[in-house]
């Protein structure tokens, strides 16, 4: 399985320990430009700690990270505007209004006056939330205070979208819109995006590469179809898991050669089952 | 510097905007400053419950009584001593005063104990015993007073009408002297006279002649008057001797009536020197006003300002009361609402300096502070006038100084506490803390020395020093260098230690 882009931001060798607690092993991704990437993964597996290196707001332990083959760690201050970033809780404040939160951090990213308005009113009406401007961002229902978020988030017209888990507490509806709306960044921006969640559904959607973390290491990378395939199974949910109770020793990037492999085996599970069987009848 | 703006109006937004925050941050210490305001705008004390107890209530103590009560006092006769004390240890009474039985000036020689009376005070509300104690202790020293000056009246008196008699005797004296004089004179006079005067006649010669006469004749007609004539000569002489003996002896007591009259002489005038030496010495007495001889030194109590009312006094130490309580409790209070904010780590992750956050967060603390020093300091105008405007720049100066280090104590304490109640906790005890060991509750020359330096270094205690002197005395810059450094060093001590702590919220963050 290989990316059908070349890397645009890769993680070399990263490792971060918490004190004693090692948290991402020497881990090894790349993410493609102008594509959607989840991260997936159990809770403390290591995908927010992830994302926070990437915005610079943990240093690694080991290894760097290349952003089009700059180190961002060496060069954070520089790089930062590239980066916008949603975290799992609402990132705004509530007695601003929608738009004074859109300006407020617009004017932390030093944009212009007209530059800035220009961009929150584009954000207001892409993420739909235009009516709801002068609303004070606490009286915002969920799926609205998420959307508030990513246009925060977006407002200075980052190269990357980082959301972690941004469908988290929505109900179904508000999942499928969210989801909408950040296909519609992706695509009518060219934005990368970079998403982590526990909702696999969604994401098997969504996303055009999938990235499986599991005890600070990514196991497996690829498409959902090319992972499907690889794993043998019909969902996202399934792979998932698949690899939490199989528990996989690391391996990089899903190619071809492995997918034959696998299909191999397969085969000869299956021929030794049908033998079995035919043995059985006789 | 347009981040920086940026920053503080949306802090700004965030207090208004949140009633509840707004209430209690902006009209909170405004309100407190109104109140004690108006609660200090006279100088007298108030509503003081006096509780007394006398076995016998004599009219003294009743005339003492009735001194003590006017509009400031409530005077309570109790049934008993014990039942005196303990209800001004429950708080009944601010002071218990005992008076002892029958009290009356009469008896003040009786004994040293006999007219004392016994005040018992709560020492612990000190800050009040002081004052009762001295009002108290004034209104009986002017109904003591009246009586002293009743019992000195009555000896200036006595002492005047003494020296009146004796000026008046003095007169009958020297009368006397004079008297004496006259009859020494009169008798010396008599005496040499009766010197003068010669009786010493020698009859011998005449009875020589008789003798020869008879001789001579022996009629005895003639022998007879010759006889009879040596008989009479012979009384005479008698007479003579006898009138010689006389003169001798009033002679002698003349010489002795003079004797007498010159010791009398000299009595008088003894008597008469000292009866002038008495008037003299009566009439040296220079100073024979009784509020004079009552109070031979008097104390007078001149303030070093004019002012007239507590306020007055109070102003400055209310002024470093309300900056160092507001911007503890405010900064504390924004610094931890920021943290706790699900938008701060949002900041993080912008290309602004994180020192642009913290200075954001300092002048949003400092311009709602200048908000309500402006709204008090316009209350301050009413009572100080011009007073304040020649001293307006460098208070101004002063209180952004002291502000900045309050701000950034209160700030310290809300990035190193982790929730908001503990840091409020925290905000407030250092406050307190600072309070306490300053000259606002106990006067910090009471507490020991070790203490008491450190306690000078308390910036409360710098604060409240520079602005009495800026304030009451109008002192120059020139004099309070010292605490300006110190209070400067402060600042930087707290900036520093500020930035640290946000970092260490960051990694907590992570």
């Amino acid at each position: 399985m290989s990316l059908k882009h070349p890397p645009y931001i890769e993680f070399e060798n990263i490792s971060k320990k918490f004190g004693n607690t090692l948290v991402l092993d020497n881990l090894n991704l790349s993410i493609p430009y102008g594509e959607i990437t989840a991260i997936i993964g159990p809770s403390g597996s290591g995908k927010t700690t992830m994302l926070n290196l990437l915005i610079g707001f943990v240093k690694p332990t080991k290894g760097r990270i290349l952003f089009q083959s700059r180190n961002i760690i060496k060069d954070f201050s520089n790089v930062t505007t590239l980066f916008g970033f949603a975290a799992q809780e609402f990132s705004f404040y509530g007695e601003l209004t929608v738009e004074e939160n859109l300006y407020y951090f617009g004017n932390l990213y030093k944009l212009k006056k007209e530059e800035l308005k220009a961009r929150a009113d584009e954000l207001l009406k892409l993420l739909d939330i235009d009516y709801a401007r002068k609303t004070l961002a606490k009286r915002l229902s969920a799926g609205m205070g998420r959307r508030l978020d990513i246009a925060c988030s977006l407002i200075h017209n980052p190269k990357v979208l980082i959301l972690d888990e941004p469908t988290q507490d929505l109900d179904p509806i508000l999942r499928k819109e969210l989801v909408g709306s950040i296909r519609k960044i992706n695509r009518e921006r060219e934005t990368t995006v970079i998403i982590t969640s526990h909702l696999l559904g969604e994401i098997d959607d969504l996303c055009d590469n999938i990235g499986i973390l599991y005890k600070g290491k990514i196991v497996k990378i690829g498409s959902p179809e090319q992972l499907k395939r690889f794993y043998g199974k019909r969902s996202m949910d399934d792979i998932f898991t698949f690899i939490v109770q199989k528990s996989e020793r690391p391996t990089l990037h899903v190619t071809d050669k492995d997918y034959k492999e696998k299909i191999k085996e397969e085969e000869h599970k299956i021929v030794s089952v049908f033998g079995h069987l035919i043995h059985r009848e006789k | 510097m347009w981040s920086l703006w940026n920053i503080i109006q949306k802090n700004i937004k965030l207090i208004t905007r949140s009633k509840a925050s707004a209430l209690i941050i902006l009209l909170g210490p405004l309100l407190l400053i109104l109140l004690i305001g108006m609660a200090f705008s006279g100088s007298t004390l108030y509503n003081i419950n006096v509780g007394v107890y006398s076995s016998s209530y004599s009219e003294l103590t009743n005339s003492i009584i009735t001194a003590l009560e006017d509009n400031q006092f409530f005077v309570t006769k109790l049934d008993s001593e014990e039942q005196c004390i303990q209800d001004t240890k429950y708080g009944k009474y601010h002071i218990c005063a005992i008076f002892p039985p029958d009290m009356a000036v009469e008896k003040s020689t009786e004994g040293n104990t006999t007219n004392v009376i016994t005040f018992h005070v709560d020492y612990s509300r000190i800050n009040l015993v002081y004052a009762i104690l001295d009002t108290i202790a004034k209104k009986v020293a002017v109904k003591s007073s009246e009586l002293s000056g009743e019992l000195v009246q009555v000896l200036l008196d006595t002492l005047e009408n003494s020296r009146i008699n004796l000026i008046d005797k003095k007169g009958s004296i020297t009368e006397l002297s004079t008297s004496n004089k006259e009859t020494k004179s009169g008798a010396d006079a008599i005496l040499d006279e009766l010197n003068a005067l010669s009786i010493d006649f020698n009859v011998t010669d005449i009875q020589e002649r008789l003798i020869d006469l008879e001789n001579s004749t022996n009629n005895s007609a003639v022998l007879d008057v010759i006889s009879d004539l040596e008989e009479e000569i012979e009384a005479i002489e008698n007479e003579i001797t006898a009138s010689v003996n006389a003169k001798n002896t009033i002679n002698e007591k003349g010489i002795a009536i003079k004797d007498a009259m010159n010791n009398d002489a000299k009595k008088l005038n003894a008597l008469k020197a000292a009866i002038e030496d008495n008037i003299k010495q009566i009439e040296s007495i220079k100073i024979t006003e009784k509020e004079t001889i009552l109070s031979p030194i008097r104390t007078q109590i001149q303030p070093l300002t004019e002012r007239k009312s507590h306020w007055n006094n109070l102003f400055p130490i209310l002024v470093i009361l309300m900056v160092s309580f507001v911007s503890l409790l405010l900064s504390t209070t924004l610094v931890v609402r920021e943290k706790s904010a699900r938008a701060y780590f949002r900041n993080f992750i912008t290309p602004t300096p994180e020192f642009i956050f913290l200075l954001g967060m300092y002048i949003t603390c400092l311009m709602i502070l200048i908000a309500q020093l402006f709204i008090i300091f316009g209350q301050a105008f009413f009572f100080l006038k011009g007073e304040l405007l020649a001293v307006l720049a460098n208070t101004m100066l002063f209180l952004f100084i002291i502000s900045s280090v309050f701000i950034f104590i209160g700030m310290f304490i809300g990035y190193i506490f982790k929730s908001e109640e503990t840091a409020i906790l925290a905000s407030m005890s250092v406050a307190a803390f600072l309070l306490f060991f300053s000259n606002t509750i106990l006067p910090i020359e009471t507490i020991p020395p070790s203490l008491k330096i450190l306690a000078s270094f308390n910036p409360f205690v710098l604060g409240e020093a520079v602005m009495k002197k800026l304030i009451l005395f109008q002192a120059p810059f020139s004099s309070l260098w010292f605490e300006f450094l110190m209070l400067i060093g402060y600042l930087f001590l707290f900036l520093v230690l500020t930035f640290l702590a946000k970092e260490i919220t960051k990694r907590r963050i992570q």
